[in-house]
């Protein structure tokens, strides 16, 4: 095999590699209710150090509602999407997980997406699996 | 008669259930802070099948309400004006401006009075008559096709921004002179939905290592505790957060609470429980 093939293929398998190991989305909607909670389990396998997470929330009938993210772990931290923008990036420090609890102010259906990974401290992927716990 | 009362005396004590008293957290707070909770532990002893939890917001400072959308109105023809009214999100008000025949102004802004940090556009509709001396429609159309004592299409305005209606309010010959028109009315009505006024409280439980979790809700303004929830997780070390929705800086989101709890075993009565603190704010 030339040298040119070797380097065609060794880029194919990065991409592929860089492909599987993405981070996750996961998109929902919380009820009409202002009262209405989402929460969901975030695990990650042996090995990790860290997990990031966002939220972008979906333009409701009326317009933007501020949808928060709270993530419950050794730590708490909570972060907002509102007037369609990404909420900023949450960096936690966990060795398992965290319980992400999801919510809103406004008496309104409104759709969201979370995005969400775990990683090493060296920025390798770790296996990352999310359960829904509660969904109003 | 004494056996009749002996019987019902006995039966009265088989059935009889003792009440059970929830442990209570006492009066917590949680800080102004944004984004910050409070946590604790409740340790349930073997036996236990699940954790009773209710919240109850006991935040009395009504500066802790968000301020609403409204929109500011005032109807002007020439030199005269009405009283500047503002109209809140879901609430109608009704202007009226004693002007005669002609065209009469009404100009709507959102440059002051409204929250400013709530980015959604608000709508309106309007409603209008050209009264006559006897309070009786002087035309049923105007130009700007408008019918009267018929709400409009949905409008909308931004924040920040201005908007004027024009009502001509002509003289209608064919009702000689009950065609002038003596004054306008117009009723506004702000279809806005409101946000919810105040931050409430949300209160989860969970058992991370059995991957479970329930939520319970509580809105401040009264002394009653919010609904009971359950969660069915056996014994062992259960954890509660309390956060706050607020996600407006602008006020005081100090909140107020305490919570109920009981680690329940098979027969539903109480167990021994602990409670910890793990985070105050």
């Amino acid at each position: 095999m030339n040298l040119f093939k070797k380097h065609i293929l060794w880029l194919a398998s990065m991409t592929l590699f860089s492909y599987s190991v993405h981070a996750h989305e996961q998109a929902n909607s919380l009820g009409a209710a202002a009262s209405a909670v989402d929460m969901f389990a975030i695990s990650c396998s042996d090995g990790t150090d860290k997990m990031f997470f966002s939220i972008l929330a979906n333009k409701a009938s009326s317009g933007y509602i501020p949808v928060s993210a709270t993530l419950i772990g050794d730590s708490t931290f909570t972060t907002t999407s509102n007037n369609g923008k990404v909420s900023h990036d949450v960096e936690v420090s966990t060795k398992s997980g965290v319980l992400v609890m999801i919510s809103k102010t406004k008496a309104e259906k409104v759709n969201y997406a979370m995005t969400y990974h775990c990683q090493t401290n060296g920025g390798e992927h770790t296996e990352t699996d999310l359960s829904p716990l509660q969904n109003q | 008669m004494k056996k009749i009362l002996l019987s019902l005396f006995i039966l009265t004590c088989v059935g009889y259930e003792p009440m059970s008293f929830a442990e209570n957290s006492g009066l917590k707070t949680l800080g102004n802070m944004m984004n910050r909770v409070d946590s604790y532990k409740v340790s349930c002893p073997t036996g236990t099948t699940q954790l009773d939890f209710q919240l109850l917001d006991a935040t009395a400072n009504p500066e802790t309400a968000l301020l609403p959308q409204l929109l500011n109105a005032v109807l002007k023809k020439g030199k005269q004006s009405s009283e500047i009214t503002q109209v809140v999100s879901a609430s109608s008000q009704e202007l009226t401006l004693s002007g005669g025949n002609g065209t009469y102004n009404l100009m709507l802004d959102t440059m002051t009075g409204t929250n400013l940090n709530i980015k959604t556009a608000q709508s309106y509709t309007v409603q209008y008559h050209c009264y006559n001396s006897e309070d009786g429609d002087v035309n049923t159309k105007l130009s700007n096709g408008l019918k009267a004592g018929v709400d409009s299409a949905i409008k909308t305005i931004k924040n920040k921004a201005k908007a004027t209606l024009s009502f001509n309010c002509a003289k209608n010959a064919k009702l000689k002179e009950l065609g002038n028109t003596e004054k306008l009315y117009i009723k506004l009505t702000n279809k806005t939905s409101p946000q919810q006024t105040s931050p409430f409280l949300t209160g989860v439980v969970y058992k991370m290592s059995s991957q479970s979790a329930i939520s319970a809700t509580d809105f401040m303004g009264d002394d009653n505790y919010g609904d009971k929830v359950s969660l069915k997780s056996g014994a062992g070390d259960y954890s509660i957060v309390i956060a706050t929705t607020a996600t407006d800086t602008i006020q005081d989101n100090a909140k107020s609470y305490s919570f109920q709890y009981s680690c329940m075993n098979a027969a539903k009565a109480e167990q021994a429980a602990t409670l910890s603190t793990l985070e105050d704010n």
